[in-house]
């Protein structure tokens, strides 16, 4: 190979490499602005639109652990991210309680019904949870419709409560893949859990919403970091 | 031009924008027995994965990780959903069964779930769980709702790994 061609070959490789540390940094400059254009996006995202349905900003500031970010001065310090409201809580959880009631009750009743509220009925007298004394299934009711079925299950203690729950939906999920399940509390300690349970093709009408925009951000961790 | 090539792919593979896998394999050595109904003597871990060594059916629950950047909790309102496949050989004629769950009773709601399949002895096949998703009005309440999985691993029968697809694949954008 000639002189000439040898300097050829060098420099292309040379020119080749600059063009791709080049392009390196440009990429990297270029990721710098995306993230902090995407950081800015995201605060605005996070900023609660409206009032809560369920708890309005005066009610977050009556019951005095949130305050909806919106109104929140720049002086007043991040609420913890973890700052949960069991008040507040309970009360989302009875509202979807008393939303998944209403789907339920509206769905009509079927001949698919009966026998599988015998079903779920002989699988949790079966399953030994109501031998376990204050740590079992302190009561149960069964009631099915179209769509699916609502369990009702009370628990005294709450030890054996996900297992006991676990091993009723593994038995019924040949018919009710789908659930969804809400603890209650009730005034005497006790818990109320309210399982939701639908065939699959009923899921998206029985778990719906009552409105199109329930809002998605309480305030008490908007970043959900 | 081999110098140049480098350069070029240690860039891109190092660029903080280049963006994580939204999809993610567990090993089925991920799992753990459900106590009580199975321990661990009832399950033999090995590299091919979990297998119940019993004559009865076992039980294993296993933890799903989730990506904490912003839109990473699974909502159908979001259309963030995701899908799961577990990965099973069975050495006998039997039908396996799991179930994901998103959220937790103790906190708020739990959205479970289910499916199941039959096997023929020697077959490797998946359940597979879609859509998964966070119940759409108490997700946003409690955000970072944990994500686990359940399954019935009859005799003979070995979990040999998850397969997660997050599939709003929007959600690694490199910026937490």
């Amino acid at each position: 190979m000639s002189t000439t061609a040898q300097a050829f070959r060098f420099g292309w490789g040379t020119y080749a490499t600059l063009i791709a540390l080049s392009a390196c940094i440009a990429a990297l400059a270029f990721t710098v602005y995306k993230t902090g254009t995407h950081e800015t996006q995201r605060s605005e995202t996070y900023l609660p639109a409206v009032p809560s349905k369920v708890a309005t900003e005066k009610e977050f500031g009556q019951q005095g652990t949130a305050t909806a970010n919106a109104s929140r001065p720049r002086e007043q310090p991040e609420p913890e991210a973890s700052a949960y409201n069991p008040v507040l809580q309970q009360q989302v959880l009875r509202e979807r309680a008393s939303e998944l009631d209403n789907n339920f009750l509206n769905d009509p009743v079927s001949a698919w019904a009966k026998p599988m509220e015998t079903r779920i009925a002989n699988s949790i007298a079966s399953s030994g949870y109501l031998e376990e004394g204050e740590y079992g299934i302190a009561g149960y009711d069964v009631q099915c419709r179209t769509g699916g079925c609502r369990i009702g299950m009370r628990f005294t203690e709450d030890t054996l409560s996900d297992e006991a729950m676990m091993m009723l939906r593994a038995d019924i999920a040949d018919e009710l893949p789908r659930t969804l399940t809400v603890r209650l509390t009730k005034p005497d300690g006790s818990y109320d859990y309210r399982i939701y349970a639908t065939k699959e093709s009923a899921a998206a009408q029985l778990f719906r919403k009552r409105t199109a925009n329930t809002p998605q951000d309480l305030g008490d961790n908007p970043k959900g970091i | 031009m081999g110098l140049a090539s480098v350069v070029v792919m240690a860039c891109l593979s190092f660029s903080p924008n280049a963006k994580a896998s939204d999809q993610k394999i567990y090993h089925g050595l991920h799992c753990q027995p459900l106590s009580p109904q199975t321990s661990y003597a009832d399950l033999l871990y090995r590299p091919a994965g979990v297998k119940n060594i019993t004559n009865g059916t076992q039980y294993v629950v296993c933890s799903v990780l989730v990506d904490l950047d912003s839109t990473a909790n699974w909502t159908a309102t979001d259309s963030q959903t995701a899908s799961i496949a577990v990965t099973f050989h069975s050495e006998t004629a039997s039908n396996i069964l799991c179930e994901v769950s998103v959220g937790s009773n103790l906190d708020g709601t739990k959205a479970t779930f289910s499916n199941s399949g039959a096997w023929t002895a020697g077959q490797v096949k998946n359940v597979t769980l879609s859509n998964v998703h966070a119940d759409d009005v108490v997700a946003g309440f409690l955000f970072n709702q944990p994500v686990s999985l359940y399954c019935r691993i009859p005799p003979q029968a070995t979990l040999l790994r998850l397969r997660v697809i997050e599939n709003n694949v929007d959600t690694d954008d490199g910026a937490l």
